[in-house]
């Protein structure tokens, strides 16, 4: 039986049987939430290996050698070249082919919390820097990430940091970095932000690398979150990561991206101390959250909706396509999520946004087209049923649940996969059609 | 990256990047249909003439001779003007004779003359002036929403079809940038068709969950909602076409497309698309007749096609550009940047519908022009747009228009 | 009618048989002797073919009438021949170009089923391509059933040696599972009028004694077997081929028609009637002439030749009437003393495009030639460029000026001395147009400041978007001023709109250094700088400095020549190696393309790229020209190829140095 404890504010670790099934429902949840929709194979190995074992290889795992050169290969050429669509082409393959799921996960998470736009910084090769850095930063210590966003030459341009000079001071940044990146509205003041101003005078950056500029800093006294002295940046950076509503807002940030958009306050709070306690290591805290009964709470599931990004990249994972980037891109930007050009520095609204009769049917026209037969070399549905001896319709069928709903779907839902009949890549391509235009694909 | 290719293609950038950004259903409704349940909400169309229409040589002040002296080459002679004299008119004002269609709806009262519309200190660069209009917004800089933006904000709900829809090869216009959501922006409604869907996907979709979350539910009934509205305008798509025809211009074109859009019951409230090309600062013959031809004939094609469905009752179609042009003429048989100009409101006639507020009050509505009180060499404003504006809001789309106006505005005595 | 071409009408007719031996003979020969890229094989072949083709039956016979494009090709089996000697002594197999093949899974299997069968049928790859081909082969489309239907199609190919084709088709149907012990297998044939038609992918096939006949639909084939049997008037009856026939020199390998009257009848059909207007202004005075010719004809009519290392095709459209007058712009009179311009070759040069036009007729006859749109939006233009020129009246003033054909260029640019590789790496672009007057100092002046005026609107527009503008300055060439545009070098401060004009000799920007304001760094890397000057009568206008200093020279020594008398041709030249070079300079940007778009590995994007660049090195030239004729047009594409040169499609790094062409 089920139990009925409540389980949404705990943080302790969720223990398979006594806590509810560790099945292939709960393991694709895991991998769907703290990556992309998992494949058959990727979703045999979870449930295999247990919560425990499965998110410390989302979070320590490295990239498997051969894609890791494969990506490497390309990143190289991208950052070359001077295209944004390349970037972003790259950006996608490498979230359909990596082997860290989460790593590319956090990735887009930071994008969106650092919003960046390329249509003011028009530079392609240093929005791949930015993203680089991100990645360097994206698991670690969130003191290093605001470290290095802050000398990121994009972000530099991106917030004026260029004019931000002793003397005549730019508060972009410094407003930005409270308000969006640290504390949040409500836990700063208006001289905090012109006193932190003061401090990232002179950051700036010359032909895409950053350069800290003497003459144009200012040394002098200022006051910023009740601390006062000849503060500079990394002071200020300092002040606002170990301020105590930091925590509290990178755990509300984050348990919206993994958990819920609604959390119980007890879980900010526990979360927020859990943050704290690994001095806001992501990785340690994230090992905790993952694995944590909150996240397993049956009030957490099937409650979240996908982003763009989610869906397409899930979609192409799951279903073992090598998708080229050209769809990939022009879908996730149809969707509203055109990457490396967040709406403003907020980023995108995300969950319910991503909703309306549009996009709804844009999502369901890529279905279409992912599922056609001979549909731009995308589904190889035959490759996948040799692959995985699907040599009946019952054995397609319960693939294809399993792999777009973790093996479960509304009674009524299988009524109209029972009448599918024919060949094994006809039945697979049908069956998914079915499954992913069902409302609960568009959830995770 | 802006090389060449993407600055010299900046037109051909911004038709790729609507191509690849809002793709619609492919409402090809032809015909209306007594079946489709169609709202009885109220709908705006707005025209964007970009570029500073020649408001005065639009609206004519051929009964002052300082238009005659000023304009040697350009002026329109009183003999060719068509008259706007008579019961709620303005005597010595006429319309463009390229207007001919326009005037007919006026002489049916279904078109409001609005003079000496601008705002004070008037700025005469293309770009700044613009985003006063678009903001409604004395100071437009950093604005990151624009008035219908901020219409759409006070309507919108999550699932819901978007309240506004661009359908013009530009970019999304600041005036509906919004914040709760992206303001689609279509080139052309034909580019998308829903495919694929057969029973058993629709069945799977809708059955019903039990215990379901709210979110799923959400879910859910947008799916179906979408669906049904694309199944449903597919289906009228494959019906003949009505055999009645827009003239063969760019306007008239999107305008009918907003037609089908309407009928369809897409949903929208505001309708956005524009005409560009009004700044003539040399050569004005060879370019603004064609263009004053093409707005009044695609205007009157658009009402006469609202008509033919049962429409016209509902539809109010706004014009404006950013300024008007200089009293004289300059040495190129053009006119430099402006001040005032009129807008045009064209609809049901007030007289003709019933109930509370039903349509335009037909006529000129702001006097004549004082060709005497000059600002700069330009007309001088006597309304303030954003009074159009708060009538438009307030009398047809039935919101509050003090919060999505900077300020409080009295309407102008526009509808009826 | 000359000699050859009666030669060539019996030839291909049918209808006279031995009697003209001799005279094939003649022609055969000569089509020989001319040593043509596509000749057949070799003069003793040629002889056996006429003894055989004098008993035999056209292709053209089971072609139904109807037809709205018909094209019918000579001894296509012998043409391929020079294909394979060219191949071989073209270093194709060393060529990246053939690893096209050998990578793609498809070409090469199809080449391995090919060598298998050509193998059980005892022949060779190539005699079994030949024996496919047949010696005559139609194709033929008709509409489709129904509005937006596909149309129809049937091919038919006559077999040269019978047997010899009957044994290989065997081989070749026994292997695909169509024959099982040389019958046709029961559940994937058609009985047709006692013939069996099988299914080869979306085409239905038979033979029928030495022709075989592949058709969309079963339908049509039966069609096809009636007409042979005279139930039904072919294509020869109705003589649908006969215009090309009779146009077409002797030695053409194919000809074609087109019915452009079915083409105009079926938009109307479909509520498209159209009227030979434009919509787009630029197209329009272009292309209105052909498309007015061919809104005006019945059909359109094309043959391919075989000339020295390549291939020319060759396209003839009249009308029933001449164009009318509204349309005389296209036919431009221009004085014969003009700039000769065949010597001009730019070094790295991809392209010229010479258009000769009547300027301001076309744009005084706009709305005959253009939709309204297209209209206004000519009239648009030409205010802009009014305005631009300080009043100067482009329609009145400036277009009656223009008294040659307007030529454009594209050159590969170099971009070693920048410090940096732009992506993509442009080629520069330049137009020089021939104009009455333009060194009278007022005339140069309205050129100049036009130009200014209209950088300073583009800068405008740039720092309303916050991004960097061009500087301005003055270059000299030769005592010639040059007008020069130019971004800051990636690295330097934005400066804003506006810029310096000051003044140097040796072409160097004034100003380039300058930075101040707070707007940032560039980070926009540039690859054009507009030019413009005024030579000698002569308005140039370019993207790179090096370009118009080349013309610049052009212009100062080139010779003045007799032009040639009447209507001038268009013309477009492309340089097959140069843009292989251009192309070459973005292969990394082609290769990371296919990696991610086609999701190649770098070894195969690598491969496929190189393979496509080398494919393009090996054209030597390609020529268009378009030529009015008293009632329409004729054009003529001609590709010369060449032999592959190791490196061509790999990026130069070292660019051929850039000096004036002058040096």
């Amino acid at each position: 039986m089920k139990s009925r404890v409540d389980h949404k504010a705990d943080l302790s670790a969720f223990r398979p049987g006594e806590d509810g099934a560790w099945d292939l429902s709960a393991a694709s949840h895991l991998l769907t939430r703290a990556g992309f929709a998992p494949s058959a194979a990727e979703l045999a190995r979870a449930v295999g290996e247990g919560p425990g074992t499965t998110v410390d290889r989302l979070v320590d795992g490295e990239e498997e050698a051969s894609r890791a050169a494969e990506l490497e290969q390309i990143r190289k050429a991208v950052a070359r070249a001077d295209n944004i669509d390349l970037v972003r082409g790259w950006w996608l393959k490498r979230m359909v082919r990596t082997s860290r799921p989460l790593h590319a996960r956090m990735s887009v998470f930071w994008h969106n919390h650092f919003a960046t736009s390329n249509e003011k910084v028009m530079s392609p090769p240093l929005m791949m820097k930015q993203l680089d850095a991100i990645e360097r930063n994206g698991l670690g210590r969130f003191e290093m990430l605001v470290g290095a966003m802050s000398r990121d030459p994009a972000m530099i341009i991106w917030l004026d940091g260029d004019s931000n000079i002793k003397g005549r001071p730019n508060e972009n940044y410094a407003r930005e970095l409270f308000e969006l990146f640290t504390l949040g509205v409500g836990n700063y003041t208006e001289r905090d932000i012109k006193e932190s101003a003061r401090a990232f005078t002179g950051w700036h950056q010359r032909q895409g690398e950053f350069r800290f500029f003497e003459r144009d800093h200012d040394a002098g006294e200022k006051t910023v979150l009740g601390t006062t002295g000849t503060l500079g940046g990394d002071d200020v950076i300092g002040l606002a990561v170990n301020h105590p509503a930091c925590a509290r807002f990178l755990a509300v940030k984050l348990l919206g991206e993994f958990v819920t958009s609604r959390p119980e306050p007890g879980l900010i709070e526990s979360f927020a101390g859990c943050l704290r306690e690994h001095s806001l290591d992501m990785g340690r805290s994230l090992k905790v959250l993952l694995a944590s009964r909150a996240m397993f709470a049956p009030e957490h599931r099937m409650i979240r909706i996908k982003s763009p990004v989610e869906f397409v990249v899930g979609a192409c994972r799951s279903l073992e396509t090598r998708a080229p980037a050209r769809p990939l891109i022009d879908s996730v930007g149809q969707m509203g999520q055109r990457l490396l050009e967040p709406p403003s520095v907020k980023g995108w609204n995300g969950h319910r946004a991503w909703i309306n009769s549009s996009t709804m049917l844009l999502r369901l026209s890529a279905v279409h087209r992912l599922t056609e037969p001979d549909g731009a070399g995308m589904l190889k549905s035959e490759e996948l049923c040799a692959s995985h001896g699907l040599d009946s319709p019952e054995k397609v069928i319960e693939f294809a649940v399993n792999i777009t709903h973790g093996g479960t779907i509304p009674a009524g839902a299988r009524e109209s996969l029972a009448t599918l009949t024919g060949k094994s890549d006809h039945v697979l391509r049908n069956a998914l059609r079915i499954l992913m235009c069902m409302p609960e694909y568009q959830l995770a | 990256m802006a090389t060449r290719r993407e600055f010299l293609g900046s037109g051909m950038t911004a038709a790729a990047l609507l191509a690849s950004g809002w793709t619609l259903p492919g409402f090809l409704a032809r015909t209306a249909r007594a079946a489709l349940p169609l709202r009885d909400e109220r709908i705006l169309v707005v025209i964007q003439l970009t570029g500073g229409n020649d408001g005065l040589n639009t609206v004519v002040p051929y009964g002052d001779d300082r238009y005659h002296r000023s304009r040697p080459t350009l002026r329109v002679r009183e003999e060719a003007a068509l008259k706007l004299s008579g019961p709620g008119g303005v005597d010595g004002l006429g319309l463009h004779p390229a207007m001919t269609a326009m005037k007919d709806l006026y002489d049916r009262g279904q078109l409001t003359v609005v003079t000496n519309v601008g705002y004070p200190n008037p700025d005469r660069s293309h770009f700044r002036s613009m985003d006063i209009w678009h903001t409604a917004s004395m100071k437009p800089e950093g604005r990151e929403d624009g008035w219908l933006g901020r219409y759409v904000d006070r309507t919108w709900k999550e699932g819901k079809a978007p309240p506004a829809l661009v359908l013009d090869d530009t970019p999304l216009p600041l005036a509906l940038k919004a914040r709760s959501l992206s303001v689609p922006t279509v080139g052309n409604i034909d580019s998308f068709r829903l495919g694929g869907l057969g029973d058993d996907v629709t069945g799977a979709m809708r059955a019903v969950r039990k215990n379901a979350a709210e979110d799923l539910l959400f879910v859910q009934r947008t799916l179906i909602e979408s669906v049904e509205n694309a199944h449903r305008i597919e289906s009228i798509a494959r019906e003949p076409a009505a055999g009645r025809s827009y003239p063969n211009y760019g306007l008239a074109a999107r305008l009918g497309q907003i037609e089908q859009l309407i009928c369809a019951g897409f949903g929208a409230r505001v309708y956005y698309t524009s005409l560009g090309g009004f700044d003539t600062h040399s050569k004005q013959g060879l370019t603004h007749e064609p263009l004053l031809r093409e707005l009044s004939e695609s205007m009157a094609a658009f009402m006469a096609g609202l008509k033919a469905r049962g429409l016209e009752d509902r539809v109010l179609v706004l014009t404006y550009s950013e300024f008007g042009r200089r009293l004289k003429e300059n040495g190129s048989q053009g006119t430099d940047h402006g001040a005032a100009a009129p807008m045009f409101l064209a609809g049901p006639a007030a007289r003709s519908v019933s109930g509370a507020v039903g349509g335009v009050m037909g006529g000129v509505v702001g006097g004549g022009i004082d060709l005497g009180d000059l600002d700069e060499g330009d007309v001088k404003h006597r309304i303030d747009f954003r009074s159009v504006y708060a009538s438009v809001l307030k009398g047809w789309l039935e919101v509050e228009p003090g919060p999505i106006l900077d300020g409080m505005f009295e309407p102008a005595r526009v509808l009826g | 009618m000359t000699r050859m071409n009666l030669t060539g009408k019996f030839r291909r007719s049918g209808l006279v048989r031995a009697g003209c031996l001799a005279a094939s003979v003649v022609a055969w020969s000569a089509a020989s002797a001319s040593g043509g890229f596509w000749a057949p094989f070799s003069e003793l072949d040629s002889l056996a073919e006429v003894a055989t083709r004098a008993h035999a039956v056209d292709a053209a016979a089971w072609a139904p009438s109807g037809a709205f494009a018909s094209a019918r090709l000579f001894d296509p089996d012998q043409r391929t021949g020079s294909l394979r000697a060219f191949l071989n002594s073209s270093k194709f197999y060393e060529s990246p170009a053939y690893a096209l093949v050998t990578g793609n899974p498809g070409l090469m299997q199809a080449q391995i089923g090919l060598l298998g069968l050509a193998a059980a049928a005892g022949t060779d790859a190539w005699t079994a391509v030949g024996n496919l081909l047949g010696r005559d082969t139609v194709l033929t489309l008709y509409p489709g059933n129904g509005a937006g239907a596909q149309p129809k199609v049937l091919i038919v190919s006559v077999a040269r040696d019978g047997a010899a084709r009957a044994k290989f088709v065997e081989t070749a149907a026994t292997a695909a599972g169509l024959m099982r012990g040389g019958k046709p297998v029961p559940e994937v044939t058609t009985d047709v009028e006692g013939r069996s038609v099988m299914t080869v992918g979306a085409l239905k096939f038979c033979t029928d004694g030495e022709a075989m006949l592949f058709a969309s639909d079963v339908d049509l084939i039966r069609l096809a077997l009636a007409t042979k049997a005279g139930k039904h008037d072919s294509i020869v009856i109705t003589g649908e081929l006969d215009a090309a026939e009779q146009r077409a020199p002797a030695d053409a390998m194919a000809i074609a028609s087109f019915s452009t009257r079915m083409l105009v009848q079926g938009a109307a059909a479909e509520g498209k009637p159209t009227d030979g207007l434009v919509d787009n202004p630029l197209g329009g005075f272009l292309l209105g002439g052909w498309v007015k010719s061919i809104v005006g004809s019945d059909s359109m009519i094309g043959w391919l030749e075989d000339v020295k290392d390549g291939l020319s095709f060759t396209t003839l459209v009249e009308g029933r009437e001449p164009l009318p007058a509204s349309h005389a712009g296209f036919r431009a009179l221009f004085p014969s003393l003009a700039l000769d311009w065949s010597k001009v070759t730019l070094p790295e040069g991809l392209m010229t495009v010479s258009v000769a036009r009547d300027w301001a007729s076309l744009f005084g006859e706009r709305e005959g030639i253009l939709t309204v749109q297209g209209a206004t939006q000519a009239a648009a233009f030409a205010g802009t460029m009014t305005t631009l020129m300080g009043n100067f009246d482009f329609l009145e003033d400036f277009l009656p000026r223009v008294n040659g054909p307007v030529r454009f260029f594209m050159q590969r640019q170099d971009f070693s001395g920048s410090g940096y590789m732009p992506t993509p790496a442009l080629p520069a672009f330049a137009m020089v147009a021939p104009l009455k007057g333009a060194s009278e100092e007022m005339l140069r002046q309205r050129l100049m400041s036009g130009s200014q005026m209209a950088v300073s609107f583009i800068n405008f527009d740039a720092a309303q978007k916050q991004q960097p503008g061009l500087l301005m300055g003055l270059a000299d060439h030769r005592g010639v001023s040059i007008f020069r545009a130019h971004y800051p070098s990636p690295g330097a401060k934005a400066s804003g709109a506006g810029g310096d004009s000051a003044m140097k000799n040796d072409g160097a920007m004034a100003g380039m250094e300058a930075g101040r304001g707070e707007s940032g760094e560039v980070n926009v890397r540039y690859n054009f700088e507009p030019v413009v000057a005024v030579v000698k009568d002569h308005y140039i206008v370019a993207t790179s400095l090096r370009t118009m200093t080349a013309l610049v020279d052009a212009v100062l020594d080139g010779a003045q020549t007799a032009g040639p008398a009447g209507t001038l041709a268009d013309q477009v030249t492309m340089d097959g190696a140069a843009g292989a070079r251009m192309l070459g300079d973005n292969r990394e940007e082609l290769i990371v393309k296919r990696m991610l778009d086609e999701d190649e590995d770098r070894a195969t994007a690598e491969r496929n790229v190189d393979g496509f660049l080398a494919l393009i090195s090996m054209i030597e030239t390609m020529r268009m020209e378009s030529q009015p004729t008293e009632k329409g047009y004729r054009g003529t594409i001609a590709i010369k190829m060449q032999a592959w040169k190791p490196g061509d499609e790999k990026a130069l790094d070292k660019t051929p140095a850039a000096e004036g062409a002058g040096s």
